[in-house]
């Protein structure tokens, strides 16, 4: 199981956005409709931070990856992954949280 | 639109240098004016490159001050901010410039000075290339960027981690000889694959290293070159593209879409294809973009480029010199003067006075991409005839 994932339509053109825009960059509509996606996604790339920027020091070790989220339908968003392991690309993982404004994913067993 | 040339180029060493941004730049600027027959009143305008000095040292404004600085004062001049590619940017907007026909005279300067700051703060002030709503508050980095690229990178064509590492070892080799390289020691394939992980599997000397340093061109239309320089390079083609600006806006984070499109562009100005290019400095600010930037560029297929750097195609003496300067693993990333420090490397090679000489090299190409890919720009320069 995971938490469903609210992603963004746009009212116009039905681009779908992990994080609602502005504007929509293929029509220019301001107006977006929240969209409940499935928390399942799969990892499309990872890399484990070791040397963060003085804004983040201290929370060192932590990995950072490319997550397609959602079941038919996915939208690809830049998330923090769980624990301080090495996931291999396309492994299976599940939305946990927003926190600070991050999205959160971890191994679906985890859940 | 009328040919533009470079008449005249000039740098400090890349490393660890005393001097702060406004020093860096009016010595390169001044070598580089003192390289050719170029009075300041024939000077029309000043273009610099720099991307974290309002950030590090709280200094902006930089072209203005520089122009002042070296006996300038009174031209239209300007900072240009593009990430790690400003300087490639100001060089083509001036480039740009003098064939349209605005000015006949350019000074062009790329100036960064980053070693004063300890690690954690340069990379907090190179990640404000980072889209900061998405990117910069999960605390990706460019090494993570990069991390990740490497990460698909193997995922999908099977690149081995030794291979990877064979660019670290022939760039560290070519800066062995090169007197403006931060580097001159050569490193084994062990010493890199034993380094410490920065952004796995990325590891320390997968990494290029921040530097101080400054470059500067001087650009004029070419029917008045020939009075400012016995041996002007011809500027072929120069363009300027703009990618995506996070890493998830990528269907394939192997691909940056802005290499291609600006090499595109830049081999049809100059009518050339990749097979044409005899010398290229490219963007190798780890070891996995220069793979994809031999690709993204043409000089590969894709999934290709690892296996090339590993069977010695890519080495000076290799059917595509890639990097001889050392590249920026081995010279050294003054962030903002890169752009312009490339060109200065092919103009030397151009020029047939490079410590990595490319024998009988005609064609040359530099490349200089900033922040997720987001912009790029890629030139082509020609030897150009003895006047």
């Amino acid at each position: 199981m995971s938490e469903p994932f609210t992603a963004y339509r746009c009212a116009d053109c039905e681009e779908l956005y992990g994080r609602a825009p502005a504007a929509c960059r293929a029509c220019g509509s301001e107006t977006f409709d929240a969209a409940e996606l499935s928390g399942r996604g799969r990892l499309y790339s990872s890399t484990v931070v070791r040397v963060p920027g003085s804004d983040h020091q201290g929370q060192e070790p932590f990995v950072v990856g490319i997550v397609d989220v959602g079941d038919e339908e996915t939208v690809r968003v830049t998330a923090r992954l769980e624990g301080e392991c090495r996931y291999d690309p396309d492994s299976p993982v599940a939305f946990v949280e927003s926190r600070e404004d991050t999205f959160v994913f971890a191994p679906p067993d985890d859940k | 639109m009328r040919d533009v040339q470079i008449v005249g180029t000039g740098t400090t060493p890349f490393g660890v240098l005393d001097d702060g941004v406004k020093d860096l730049g009016v010595t390169a600027i001044s070598r580089a004016l003192g390289d050719c027959d170029v009075s300041r009143g024939r000077v029309d305008a000043l273009y610099a490159g720099n991307f974290v000095a309002g950030i590090l040292e709280g200094q902006e404004t930089i072209g203005p001050i520089l122009a002042d600085e070296v006996g300038l004062s009174g031209v239209p001049a300007m900072t240009i901010e593009g990430a790690c590619a400003s300087s490639g940017i100001a060089f083509q907007q001036a480039s740009q410039a003098i064939a349209s026909g605005i000015h006949d005279v350019i000074v062009v300067a790329g100036v960064e000075s980053m070693t004063k700051a300890d690690t954690a703060e340069f990379t907090r002030a190179l990640g404000s290339a980072a889209d900061q709503e998405t990117e910069g508050r999960s605390g990706l980095t460019f090494p993570g960027f990069y991390g990740m690229f490497l990460d698909r990178y193997m995922h999908e064509y099977g690149a081995t981690r030794e291979q990877v590492a064979s660019v670290s070892v022939k760039n560290r080799d070519n800066g062995t000889l090169n007197p403006r390289a931060r580097f001159n020691e050569a490193v084994s394939i062990e010493t890199v694959l034993e380094s410490d992980l920065v952004a796995d599997p990325l590891r320390l000397y997968d990494c290029c290293p921040a530097a101080d340093g400054a470059a500067a061109v001087v650009l004029a239309a070419s029917d008045i070159a020939e009075d400012l320089a016995d041996r002007p390079i011809d500027i072929l083609g120069s363009a300027h593209t703009t990618g995506h600006n996070a890493a998830h806006r990528y269907e394939d984070l192997t691909t940056l879409d802005a290499t291609v499109t600006a090499a595109e562009q830049a081999y049809e100005a100059a009518k050339v294809d990749p097979d044409d290019i005899d010398v290229v400095e490219l963007h190798d600010c780890f070891t996995p973009a220069e793979i994809g930037d031999s690709e993204d560029l043409g000089f590969f297929k894709k999934g290709e480029g690892a296996a090339a750097v590993e069977a010695g195609r890519t080495q000076i003496d290799g059917e595509i010199p890639i990097n001889p300067s050392g590249g920026l693993l081995a010279k050294g990333h003054p962030v903002g003067a890169t752009g312009v420090g490339q060109i200065y490397e092919v103009c030397r090679q151009l020029r047939g006075n490079h410590e990595n000489q490319v024998e009988g090299a005609e064609i040359g190409l530099a490349h200089n991409i900033g922040g997720s890919g987001v912009v790029c720009t890629v030139s082509v320069l020609g030897r150009g005839a003895d006047v």
